[in-house]
């Protein structure tokens, strides 16, 4: 037996979207965009990390070899530094150069789902939480999985030195303690960058270890609270903690650090989510798109700690 | 005075001339191979590890590459991108036996194509040239020249064809 107001809801939804209306079917479609939307801030991890910014055909630069939009962003130049000398001496000259990057975009689809209307209206599930189980979770899944593997390519090799940062940006840190947790939050500072990690990426099996620290490691307040409510999202050793379910994606025992979003990087949104639908008699199709160009631009704003392993120093991985 | 003769974004182009409509067009997309070079309108096909790579071989056996026309450059911004950026690692082709009449820029503008001249890989990798020989026979056919060669209204060189695919049918690779 159906949900009686499910199924008005799914009625509404699937006559809007199959409507010969167009002001409803508009309506229909911008009322599951509009929740989708809601979704997809709430449930990408990649999207805590950097919040995601709007971004106008305005706002892209063009380029003369292809028509794919791209935005240009400068960075910060480096200061060729002070020095001293005797009186009588002049300055000598730099001329100013400061590096520039790209912001890149593509766009990420869902599969193009179809079904006969009548088929969707015997659901007993909300159709748009149906719309977010099909299309918006893969979409997360691989902006999460992309952003996943430039982090991987950035911290490089376990226990090696980045000899431009001046630090390993991926350690072992030994089993989960308050020792080896504080050891790892001093991997971005240790570069020669000196960022401080912002926020926490763990994955809902790692996040229990740190519930089970106990009174004598984290205090006895926070140990109590952790003990009888779990892990809420919270600020423990200045971070904030973001934890995702996506264990292919953030092993057992890994946490990666971001910095501030500021100094990490770029999350412009060129087209947010948004669903295609199309009725044609009794079918029903729809799928879902985004565009979307992301950035970890600063090497020094990511790090990754293992809780496995014997603990080694960021500066030398020894 | 100036000398320099910037790249233009129609350098190398694939053209659907005819075909299904875009959105159920069969193209197909996967990670291009390490170091590959591929144009947009390119002849590709899949490796054994399922990465694109210009060119089609012949193959052996029951295993024949199908052959694929790129839709980009392999390094265009939404198919690869600058270290740092979560964007690319994707490129996307059109099937042959997808029943497309394309325009090339990526073909042997050394050689003569007439109507229904039969098309297969060029001896630069994803080029495409007439055949040597017969259908079903060492090379794959990928193609039926239909119109033939012209200039495009960028004023580049482009061939237009059928594409099919005829696979080779010995074992030369």
């Amino acid at each position: 037996m159906q949900n009686p107001e499910v199924k008005m809801l799914n009625e509404s939804i699937v006559n809007g979207l199959t409507s010969p209306d167009t002001n409803l079917r508009k309506e229909a479609q911008e009322g599951v965009n509009d929740y989708l939307r809601l979704r997809m801030r709430e449930d990408g991890f990649a999207r805590r990390i950097l919040p995601p910014v709007s971004v106008t055909p305005a706002d892209l630069d063009r380029q003369v070899d292809t028509p794919k939009p791209v935005i240009v962003k400068d960075i910060e130049p480096t200061s060729a530094g002070a020095y001293t000398v005797p009186f009588g001496t002049t300055p000598m000259d730099h001329y100013i150069m400061a590096p520039r990057y790209r912001v890149m975009f593509d766009r990420i689809l869902s599969r193009r789902y179809n079904a006969d209307v009548n088929n969707l209206l015997t659901w007993d599930m909300d159709i748009r939480q149906i719309l977010n189980d099909f299309l918006l979770k893969d979409i997360m899944a691989e902006e999460d999985r992309k952003f996943t593997a430039v982090a991987d390519v950035i911290v490089g090799t376990v226990n090696t030195v980045n000899a431009v940062l001046g630090s390993c940006q991926w350690i072992t840190v030994g089993a989960m303690s308050r020792q080896s947790l504080s050891h790892a939050m001093k991997g971005m500072p240790s570069t020669n960058r000196h960022l401080n990690p912002a926020i926490g990426l763990v994955n809902n099996i790692t996040i229990w270890d740190i519930v089970a620290l106990g009174r004598d490691q984290i205090g006895g307040d926070l140990a109590e609270e952790l003990f009888v409510n779990g892990f809420a999202e919270r600020v423990i050793m200045g971070l904030k903690w973001a934890i995702t379910i996506k264990t292919d994606l953030v092993a057992d025992d890994e946490i990666y650090m971001f910095a501030e979003p500021k100094y990490t990087g770029d999350f412009f949104v060129l087209d947010d989510v948004t669903i295609s639908t199309k009725h044609e008699d009794y079918f029903l199709e729809f799928f879902a798109y985004e565009s979307v160009g992301a950035t970890i631009q600063n090497a020094a704003a990511v790090v990754k700690a293992t809780f496995s392993g014997s603990q080694v120093n960021w500066r030398t991985g020894a | 005075m100036g000398t320099l003769i910037p790249a233009q974004m129609f350098d190398h182009s694939l053209d659907v001339v005819k075909g299904p409509s875009l959105m159920h067009r069969l193209d197909f997309h996967a990670a291009p191979a390490a170091d590959e070079v591929i144009y947009a309108g390119g002849l590709c096909s899949l490796n054994a590890l399922g990465q694109l790579v210009a060119g089609c071989p012949a193959g052996a056996d029951q295993v024949r590459p199908m052959p694929m026309f790129a839709i980009q450059n392999v390094d265009d911004f939404d198919a690869n991108s600058d270290v740092g950026n979560i964007s690319g690692g994707v490129m996307s082709a059109v099937v042959a036996p997808g029943g497309f009449e394309i325009e090339t820029t990526e073909y042997d503008t050394a050689e003569t194509y007439l109507p229904n001249t039969l098309l297969t890989g060029g001896a630069v990798d994803g080029e495409v040239a007439p055949a040597a020989g017969s259908p079903y026979g060492a090379e794959p056919i990928v193609g039926v020249v239909s119109t033939g060669a012209g200039a495009n209204a960028e004023g580049k060189s482009v061939l237009r064809f059928w594409t099919v695919f005829l696979p080779a049918s010995t074992n030369v690779s």
